[in-house]
């Protein structure tokens, strides 16, 4: 009688993640990715036009009061320099997240600025809430699986951030 | 056969990731991914593609490091071609920046970082 034992894959022994688990991790972040790159796209310069229509909401339709009195008073008072910054940042989080570099970080701002998008949105009309929910979530999935390190450059750069002392490895072994 | 090791395939991938991306000037809709058009944009990611192919296949730190340099260089002028408002041949998309900046960042990293587990100096 023989019995046969399967081997585990070694990166399931390394991470304690199964393959289609880790697989499922990088189609996630790599989607994600695409998101926010195809939805940075409608941030058009110098006017900004369709995300001002869609910070108005935050005022015609607040979500949280404190949070309404900002974007009126500080956010839309100077729209030009805010809107740069929603395009540069969510640019930045689609590119950084689709090639998996320093994925824990940009999760992070992710969430952030999914929870922005929602207390903008959240109760405008024609708008499904558990989009907002979901985005948050799979953002929440990326965060807590450090979704990077499976076909992602941090998975191939991190054992030599491991075997650095310098600072900037430091940083970008917390930041994947 | 070409013996190519895990950075060297992420950095080929990277490369044919900018190439393929191309594709999406055909597409429209919801599955226009990245909202790149067809102009020079679309042919700078195939051409900076091509190349960081080639940076991948050699194995140069240089190289790779040059491909990821040139992509974020092309970030710049994009920025640039977007405040100043381009339209047609030149015009720039905020899609295809964002794309650029994943791939130019990530070949930068993949260029910039010593392989201190073969115990390559810095």
């Amino acid at each position: 009688m023989s019995i046969s034992v399967k081997r585990k894959d070694p990166t399931e022994q390394a991470t304690g993640a199964p393959v289609m688990g880790r697989r499922s991790l990088a189609l996630l972040r790599i989607a994600i990715g695409f998101l926010w790159i195809q939805n940075a796209d409608w941030k058009n310069p110098p006017s900004f036009e369709a995300l001002l229509h869609f910070t108005k909401y935050a005022v015609d339709y607040p979500v949280f009061p404190p949070y309404a009195w900002i974007v009126e008073h500080v956010v839309l008072a100077n729209f030009a320099f805010f809107g740069w910054g929603v395009l540069l940042l969510e640019a930045a989080l689609g590119g950084f997240l689709l090639v998996g570099l320093a994925t824990r970080f940009w999760a992070l701002l992710g969430i952030a600025q999914t929870i922005a998008i929602s207390l903008s949105v959240l109760y405008a009309p024609n708008e499904w809430h558990w989009s907002y929910f979901l985005m948050l979530l799979a953002h929440i999935v990326i965060v807590g699986t450090a979704a990077g390190r499976y076909a992602g450059i941090d998975g191939v750069l991190r054992p030599s951030w491991q075997a650095s002392s310098s600072r900037v490895s430091r940083i970008l072994l917390r930041a994947s | 056969m070409i013996n190519t090791d895990g950075r060297q395939r992420a950095v080929i991938v990277l490369g044919a990731t900018a190439v393929l991306c191309t594709v999406f000037v055909f597409f429209g809709g919801p599955f226009k991914l990245v909202p790149l058009n067809w102009g020079a944009m679309a042919l700078a990611s195939l051409v900076l593609g091509a190349f960081a192919v080639v940076a991948g296949f050699s194995g140069r730190r240089g190289l790779i490091l040059l491909a990821g340099a040139l992509f974020l260089a092309g970030v710049i002028v994009a920025v640039v071609l977007l405040i100043v408002g381009t339209r047609g041949f030149l015009r720039a998309s905020v899609g295809g920046l964002s794309l650029w900046i994943g791939l130019g960042a990530g070949l930068a990293a993949l260029g910039l970082t010593p392989d201190r587990t073969q115990g390559e100096p810095d």
